[in-house]
């Protein structure tokens, strides 16, 4: 299989370049990220971050043929060749595949992304309705793999002002949590030209999550509850 | 620690509640001491430099991604969920075969950046410890014992095997350790054998 992969090492070179592969794949090489591991048996210089190998630790996002994504969940059979892969678009790059996250986590915990609740824990948890518990559908199962905020063009602008959709779904993720007692402060911390309103309901986020999240209803949700606590 | 088990996610519960334990025991003894720390001994990071400055300076030998992947077909063949005598002992031997060969790996990445190359090396150099340790243990348990199924002793064995065991790297050597059954704050649940 024909690969062109970008290729930086701040150690040894002056600048990125693209580099072709051409691997022959075992049968067993179903996936993008075995495709990747099978290319570095022969050249073992090539970074990539990798670890779960099935969508869940969020560590092997990449830009795949121009559409950000995970390589472990992602067909080789579906690849046109030669497979173009680049790092995650807009955020500083570390080497070859690997980008600094730190941006990226900056935004996530800028929104408080835990429960809040001042009332004495009790005995046991917290219980919650089927009701309630069925509102965080699609919110709690992101593994911030960074996809989607790097797909954003408001992110790529506003990287250290705007929250970017990772962090929006996070925060309304708590929003919409019935055991959590700090909406309004959530709210607070959004209201605000850049954090929540340089959303322009693009959808790119939509389009890349690799879990099928919706960040864009996320943060339409967020504006509405906005607008309902102004009038 | 938490009674009735079940295979997976023990590791996982251990891990947190354990890690918490450690953590804690760390931080109360260090307080105990005050600013009067004792001296790192002189050699104290010598071992980890000695690893890296070999793989720094090999310049031919076996790719990582070869001995790794006889190390995982030895396991899996050798050591698997069903185990056989004359099986489990040539694991040993093609084992330690093994971990001869992680002595001269040779990667070709040697950059001071990210190198990933450099990382699977150690985690090699470290996994082969864990399947010496757990091929050879498995050997000299003459008992079936858990999920696992040895076929030349296919019943648990609590009078004879009811212990656990200690592997040491130094001279493959083992050990054995005797199991508490006393409760330490909760009552026990009763051992018995592990049926589906
Ligand atoms: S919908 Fe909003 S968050 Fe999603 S890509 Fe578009 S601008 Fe970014
Ligand atoms: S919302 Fe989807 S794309 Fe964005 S970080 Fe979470 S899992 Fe990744
Ligand atoms: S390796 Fe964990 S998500 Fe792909």
């Amino acid at each position: 299989m024909r690969f062109t992969i970008y290729r930086y090492d701040p150690d040894r070179d002056e600048k990125p370049y693209m580099q072709d592969y051409d691997v022959p794949l075992e049968p067993t090489d179903k996936m993008l990220l075995d495709a990747l591991v099978r290319v570095k048996t022969h050249d073992d210089t090539l970074a990539f971050r990798r670890s779960c190998r099935e969508g869940v630790c969020g560590s092997d996002a990449i830009n795949i043929n121009g559409k950000n994504g995970l390589a472990c969940v992602t067909k080789v059979a579906d690849l046109k060749e030669p497979v173009v892969l680049r790092p995650l678009p807009g955020l500083p790059i570390i080497r070859d595949l690997i980008v600094d996250m730190t941006q990226f986590f900056a935004q996530y915990h800028s929104v408080k992304p835990y429960l809040i609740n001042d009332e004495p824990p009790p005995e046991t948890e917290r219980l919650q309705s089927p009701e309630d518990r069925a509102e965080l559908e699609g919110l709690y199962e992101c593994i911030l793999c960074a996809c989607c905020s790097t797909s954003c063009p408001s992110f790529w602008w506003n990287p250290d002002k705007f929250v970017g959709p990772a962090g929006l779904l996070q925060a309304y993720r708590f929003i919409a949590d019935s055991r959590d007692q700090a909406t309004s402060e959530r709210l607070d911390n959004l209201e605000d030209p850049y954090r929540l309103f340089r959303c322009h309901s693009i959808m790119n986020c939509v389009d890349v999550c690799p879990k099928s999240l919706n960040p864009t209803r996320a943060i339409g949700k967020i504006k509405d509850l906005m607008v309902k606590r102004m009038v | 620690m938490h009674g009735a088990n079940r295979l997976g996610t023990n590791s996982l519960l251990d891990l947190v509640v354990f890690g918490k334990s450690a953590g804690d025991h760390v931080v109360e003894s260090l307080r105990g001491l005050g600013r009067a720390r004792p001296e790192l001994p002189k050699d104290a990071a010598d071992r980890t430099l000695a690893r890296l400055a070999r793989l720094e300076g090999q310049k031919s030998g076996e790719q990582v991604h070869e001995v790794r992947l006889s190390m995982q077909r030895t396991m899996q063949e050798h050591c698997g969920v069903f185990r056989f005598p004359d099986m489990l002992e040539a694991g040993v031997r093609k084992i330690k075969e093994v971990q001869n060969r992680c002595r001269h790996t040779e990667i070709k990445d040697k950059s001071k950046v990210f190198n990933t190359a450099r990382i699977e090396a150690l985690e090699l150099e470290n996994t082969i410890e864990v399947a010496v340790a757990t091929m050879i243990s498995a050997e000299a348990r003459k008992e079936s014992r858990g999920a696992h199924d040895r076929a030349d002793f296919h019943e648990r064995d609590d009078a004879n095997w009811m212990k656990h065991s200690l592997f040491y790297s130094e001279g493959h050597r083992l050990e054995y350790k005797r199991v508490h059954t006393k409760p330490l704050s909760v009552e026990m649940f009763q051992p018995k054998k592990r049926t589906f």
